[in-house]
């Protein structure tokens, strides 16, 4: 287990004890006013909402109210803004918007930057770029920026849209001379939804901390001095809680064909011994035993515990005497989840397996959750070695691709459903799309890499491919509808409907699709294409458009649409925008909580999706 | 001199094959290799050349389609150094092709697809609808097709899907899963016919549409059968569509319930049966439900014999270009890597005919065939996810006939009182007409819910006659207790040619008995019925399938020549058993070839099923492995073709493979 000073550790520890009589394990900010903050310049304020033009550097305004912060930075007002509190081990996640070309950044204890910043478009980010690692920084004697980390891909939306930034951080660690044993590691960054870090070291402070020397915790600091930048929704997970900790274990395994524990129950042992960690292997056999596990673990602070088991054959769970998990059979791919009340200090621990499946792999996997902690395993590395990953197969655009594949959808209006006559289209500019052919639909947008086509060409596979980025998911219905079915938001049906065929696609010179479909008597082609690296253009030219047509073409649906100008509009809350070209006649209509912003049908009709 | 050198040791790794088989007392007798040469073609390493369609463009090109979605163009496939050019890309899982007016059209997945290369670029740039069917996402949702019809409509098959709890139980949760359609070049679909499981070799025969499915829930073993609109081919989950309106199938599941209980428990998976009522599809067409267009095979592919999952079917159109097989069928096999040879002719009005093996050990899983410019056969193969004899990922192959006439049986056809058999060559005639010389059998498939079938109803039957015709080139055999719905395995083991005294290059015939003709009997003298003792049922099928071949040598790289004989009645009753029997190598590789074990699996490494040696790691004892040939526990292997319940296979033989297999830990 991770040794700390004591001093250290008392300080970090103690008034978090005493907090935590108080407060939960997540903790969400109001922000109603600035008092979780450090007293800052007039740069930082609380506001209902903010809005980022998308063709103005630097342009924010704000809308009255409260749960949102804003940094508007002057030449007067730039300060940074820096956490009351101190935190070591910690997940934390809240939505950010930029301000066109607008840079800020988000320290963990103070010192290792993610880096927000407008990176709209980037084709290949840096680590200046959003969500990357901003560079360390020394003199030596002219400034250098080394050990910078870009983001694995860029998953950042366009300025005045509500982005979602999660991290977990884990603080280093240090001995009892304060010596640093190990480095601050960012486990998980997640922008938007993409992966964009993972288990990654940090050797240092990164440029601009409030202090280079290292230190067990600090206060979380906004960069307030290069742009405006708005947040919301802070939540953050204190998870620097003492982990439980465990002794030896004892170990009885009993060899045979068990079925149920009556079967070895009072049986002599074949082997018997003790262990520092669990594990399967102590059985010294892959098939037909039973090993009973008994011991004790130190739980450091009382409360909830989550023990998570993963475990090849049968078994069970004792915490105190008292069965947690009952006697049941999985496969070490599902994990059985307990969660039991903890008094601190020493809790008694049983654990039995009985495994008769040859097939399965022998695996033995126990890990606790503290209330404060991550979760540590109790059992060796090697008990859970034995499952091989296969290989990836992943799709990247380097050219436009189109590629069909079955594509899961969870749609933000409706069950989650496989679309199966679905089109993946990758541009090279890293933005891509899900077009269903049943409806016409663009069912998912999504930057960042192409696919993972793993799931449909390894081994016999399952037809289905997933994309591999931030995405988009949009309502999986048909943008072209009779007026009085403006709200009918039914997911297609199975079989072919009279009024809408499929004619598939063709390639332009860009080798781009371009969707053909009929639909009444109309004949419809419906392209996407990526302008600047940004965003897409949509057009739908319509032959056969009777003169009188009940059809319209649902631009966007959502709970909530907002006309920001005569050309914008922002769906779901500053989801993503629309915008039509000049001359163009929208309307929005409301009904049952759902609002559809609509044109209506002409030969040709044009907008952009930005996101 | 290093070459020399060499040389001469190659020499010397050459001559040494006769003299193993001379201690054998064996001559070297030609193999397949000497009639049809396998060839294989150069690939471009960035092309993963998963064979899902295959054919052949006017200009003499090659067009093929992959489960990764491509369909390559190569140009001058027959040469060393073949060109290939991308066409199409990103479509879904494309499992055939075939060429019209100019352009490619397809399956995927879910829709029949037309490719157009529109601005002369050689690429296409059209990729047309022409009808997208229903399909719910699940991975066994295949589809296959299409095979163009006289009228110039497409045919396509959509495999059923499985149960998410019930994985053993095939289902169609959306219309038309388990069915052929029928579909328009307009883009109008019209459902076909019924009853489909695994529908993956289909073909146009004679104008008709012929298709061939392979052992699985209510199919006993692989098959190939004559399709007409309305026909119910056997698998029940197909008949949730048969009451709408555009539904030509008259057949009803309710009606195949009655019969047999479909154990439609999603928590428990049908378990072979050995003592309930049985049936099969021939009695329910025949006897049950004659008026309801069911359709039994026309002549099945014993399962581990001819194939464990049926592919594409070809007519040899070569006009005897291709060897003596000009008009019969070719069936590829994925699982054991063939191709099988059916001689097909109409009884009463019905196709029915022969199976006989035609050639083995292509590099991959024989998925695709289609005929070259040059009267040669391309075939395209993959395996990804079950497993093949060959065991490439993929391939794309040459068959070449050598010019050379191979001895084999080219058809035979159904008498009143027996068979007739037409052979390549004249015949030995003493030979030829010595009845000992002859061996039939009878056996039959169950229809029921359980993985495939054991081989039921076993029965010797006597050869009483046989008389050659005068230009040797056919024999009449007179055969008693005939069983119509039977398969008869006829092997005339002792027959040998007239002009150098060898035997069969394949020694079996699979003759599916649907109607006895009516006719004169044979008007020569029988001999009397010599009393045979009846031993345990048994499937005799394997002991003259496949004389020494390299793909059986591959299968089994440590027993040369063991194949050529495999000791058939070795396998006599044991005396006092012992209690863990000592078994030859040699004995036991002889019972896996007789039991058809060695269809799919190998000693040493994954073919459609785990290695022995796999096998052996589970510790199975003894009595666990009986139990789980005769009742197959696929959901042990994942990731493995099921394997079909063994109910055949004496106990003392499983024992005796059971003792070898834990011999290789």
């Amino acid at each position: 287990m991770r040794s700390t000073a004591p001093f250290l550790h008392f300080i970090r520890i103690f008034p978090l004890l005493v907090l935590s009589q108080f407060i939960a394990a997540q903790e969400s900010l109001p922000l109603t006013d600035l008092s979780f903050w450090e007293k800052a310049a007039a740069n930082w304020q609380i506001a209902g909402n903010a809005h980022a033009d998308l063709n103005k550097d630097d342009h924010m305004t704000v809308v009255k109210g409260s749960g949102v912060l804003v940094n508007l930075p002057n030449k007067k007002n730039r300060s940074n803004l820096i956490s009351k509190r101190s935190y070591g081990d910690v997940d934390v996640s809240f939505d950010f918007m930029m301000a066109r070309h607008s840079n800020s950044g988000f320290y963990l204890q103070g010192r290792y930057e993610v880096q927000l910043y407008d990176s709209w478009g980037v084709q290949a980010p840096t680590f200046s770029d959003c969500g990357g690692i901003f560079a360390r920084r020394r003199w030596n004697p002219k400034e250098q920026l080394f050990e910078g980390v870009p983001p694995r891909m860029n998953a950042c939306l366009a300025p005045g849209l509500w982005q979602h930034l999660e991290i977990s951080f884990q603080a280093p660690r240090f001995d009892a001379n304060g010596k640093k044993t190990s480095n601050a590691r960012l486990l998980k960054v997640v922008l938007n939804g993409a992966l964009i870090h993972e288990n990654l070291e940090l050797t240092g402070p990164t440029g601009g901390p409030i202090d280079e020397k290292e230190a067990t915790a600090g206060p979380f600091m906004i960069q307030g001095d290069h742009g405006p930048v708005a947040f919301r929704n802070f939540n953050i997970s204190d998870r620097q809680g003492e982990p439980v900790t465990a002794g030896e274990f004892q170990y009885k395994v009993i060899y045979g064909q068990f079925r149920a524990p009556e079967d070895f129950a009072g049986k002599k042992a074949d082997l018997e011994g003790k262990t520092l960690q669990l594990s399967s292997e102590v059985a010294r056999r892959e098939n037909e035993y039973a090993i009973i596990f008994s011991g004790e673990i130190q739980v450091p602070q009382a409360g909830k515990h989550r023990l998570i088991l993963q475990n090849s054959g049968r078994s069970s769970l004792l915490i105190n005497g008292k069965l947690v998990l009952e006697d049941a059979w999985s496969s070490w791919r599902n994990q059985r989840i307990a969660e039991v009340e903890l008094p601190a200090g020493l809790s008694t621990l049983s654990l039995t397996t009985y495994k008769l499946d040859n097939w399965l792999q022998p695996y033995l996997g126990l890990w606790i959750e503290g209330p404060r902690a991550r979760p540590i395993a109790l059992h060796s590395a090697s008990s859970v070695l034995g499952i091989v990953t296969p290989d990836p197969i992943l799709l990247n655009a380097t050219n436009p691709e189109v590629f069909r594949s079955f594509m899961d959808v969870s749609p933000p209006r409706g069950a989650k459903k496989r679309v199966v006559h679905a089109v993946q289209v990758g541009d090279p500019a890293n933005l891509h799309y899900t077009y269903d052919l049943d409806n016409g639909a663009v069912a998912q947008i999504w930057k960042g890499d192409f696919l993972d086509v793993s799931p449909m060409w390894d081994d016999r596979g399952d037809g289905s491919s997933r994309p591999r980025g931030a995405i988009l998911v949009l309502d999986d219905v048909p943008v072209l509808v009779e007026k009085s079915e403006l709200f009918n938001l039914e997911p297609s049906e199975f079989e072919p409907v009279a009024y809408f065929r499929p004619l598939g696609y063709d390639l332009d010179q860009d080798s781009r699709p371009i969707f053909r479909y009929k639909m009444a008597e109309m004949e419809v082609e419906d392209q996407l294409k990526v302008m600047d690296h940004k965003y897409f253009n949509r057009t739908l030219v319509i032959q056969n458009l009777p003169s009188n047509t009940p059809y319209v073409c649902r631009l966007a649906i959502g709970s909530s649409i907002e006309k920001l100008d005569n050309q914008t509009y922002a769906i779901d809350g500053q989801r993503y925008f629309i915008q039509i070209p000049p001359g163009s006649k929208p309307e929005l209509e409301q009904h049952e909580g759902v609002s559809v912003l609509y044109l209506p049908l002409a030969a040709r009709v044009e907008y952009s999706v930005k996101w | 001199m290093k070459f020399i050198l060499h040389f001469a040791f190659l020499s010397a790794g050459l001559l040494s094959a006769p003299i193993l088989h001379g201690q054998d007392s064996l001559p070297a007798l030609p193999t397949e290799d000497a009639y049809y040469r396998i060839i294989k073609i150069p690939v471009p390493e960035a092309a993963v050349l998963e064979v899902g369609g295959i054919c052949s463009l006017p200009n003499g090109n090659i067009a093929t389609s992959t489960r990764r979605g491509d369909v390559w163009i190569i140009e001058n496939p027959a040469s060393s150094r073949p060109s290939y050019r991308l066409f199409a890309s990103g479509l879904h899982e494309i499992l055939g092709l075939v060429y019209q007016d100019g352009s490619l059209i397809c399956a995927q997945r879910g829709e029949l697809t037309k490719l157009t290369d529109r601005n002369g670029d050689g690429v296409a740039d059209r990729y047309e609808t022409i009808y997208a069917w229903p399909i719910s996402g699940h991975y066994h949702e295949y589809s296959f097709g299409p095979k163009v019809m006289p009228d110039g409509s497409y045919m396509v098959t959509a495999n059923v899907s499985f149960g998410s709890s019930d994985w053993w139980s095939g289902k169609s949760v959306v219309p038309w899963r388990g069915w052929t359609m029928r579909i328009t070049p307009e883009g109008k679909m019209e459902p076909w016919a019924a009853g489909f499981r695994s529908p993956c070799g289909i073909g146009i025969v004679n104008g008709e549409f012929f298709y061939g499915d392979n052992q699985g829930d209510w199919m006993g073993s692989g098959f190939v059968a004559q399709v007409s609109k309305g026909d119910f081919m056997g698998h029940p989950a197909s008949l949730n569509w048969a009451e709408r309106p555009e539904s030509p199938v008259k057949m009803r599941k309710e009606l195949i319930f009655k019969q047999v209980d479909p154990r439609d428990d999603p928590k428990k998976k049908p378990e072979y049966l050995a003592d309930e009522p049985m049936t099969t599809i021939y009695d329910l067409e025949h006897s049950t439900y004659p008026d309801l267009q069911i359709k039994s095979p026309a002549v099945w592919l014993p399962h581990g014999i001819l194939g464990v999952s049926t592919s594409e079917i070809i007519t040899d159109d070569t006009e005897g270009a291709f060897g003596p097989f000009a008009g019969q069928l070719l069936v590829g096999d994925q699982g054991m890597s063939k191709i099988a040879r059916v001689f097909l002719e109409k009884v009463n009005g019905e196709y029915q005919g022969a199976s006989f093996d035609f050639r083995s050990g292509f590099r991959s899983g024989v998925l695709r065939m289609c005929w070259g410019a040059d009267k040669t056969m391309y075939i395209g193969g993959t395996n990804r996810g079950w497993g093949s004899t060959g065991k490439e990922p993929y391939g794309l192959e040459r068959l070449i006939w050598t010019g050379q006439t191979p001895f084999e049986m080219k058809a035979v056809r159904a008498m009143p009182d027996g068979f007739e058999i037409e052979f390549t060559q004249p015949v030995n005639v003493a030979t030829a007409e010595n009845v000992d010389n002859y061996a039939v059998r009878s056996f039959t498939y169950k229809y029921h819910p359980v993985y495939g079938s054991p081989t039921v109803g076993y029965q010797e039957n006597a050869v009483r006659g046989a008389k050659a015709s005068p230009d040797g080139m056919r024999v009449r055999i007179v055969v008693d207790s005939l069983r119509a719905g039977y398969i008869h395995t006829i092997q005339p083991e002792g027959v040998r040619n007239a002009s150098n005294d060898l035997p069969l290059l394949h020694g079996s015939a699979y003759y599916t008995l649907n109607h006895i003709p009516a006719g004169p009997k044979a008007d020569f003298p029988l001999v009397a019925l010599k009393p045979k003792v009846v031993e345990s049922p048994m499937v005799d099928a394997g002991s003259l399938v496949n004389t020494p071949d390299n793909q059986m040598k591959e299968a089994r790289p440590s027993t040369e020549g063991m194949a050529a004989k495999a000791p058939v009645k070795a396998a006599a009753p044991a005396p006092a058993k012992p209690k863990s029997p000592v078994v030859t190598e040699k004995e036991v590789q002889a019972l896996l070839l007789k039991h058809t074990c060695s269809a799919c699996h190998k000693t040493n490494e994954r073919s459609v099923g785990p290695a022995y040696t796999e096998v052996a790691k589970r510790k199975y004892t003894t009595a666990q492995i009986v139990e789980l040939v005769y009742n197959p526990k696929p959901e042990h292997w994942p990731g493995y073709t099921p394997m079909a319940p063994m109910i055949q296979v004496p106990k003392k033989d499983i024992e005796k493979i059971a003792t070898w297999i834990n011999s290789l830990r």
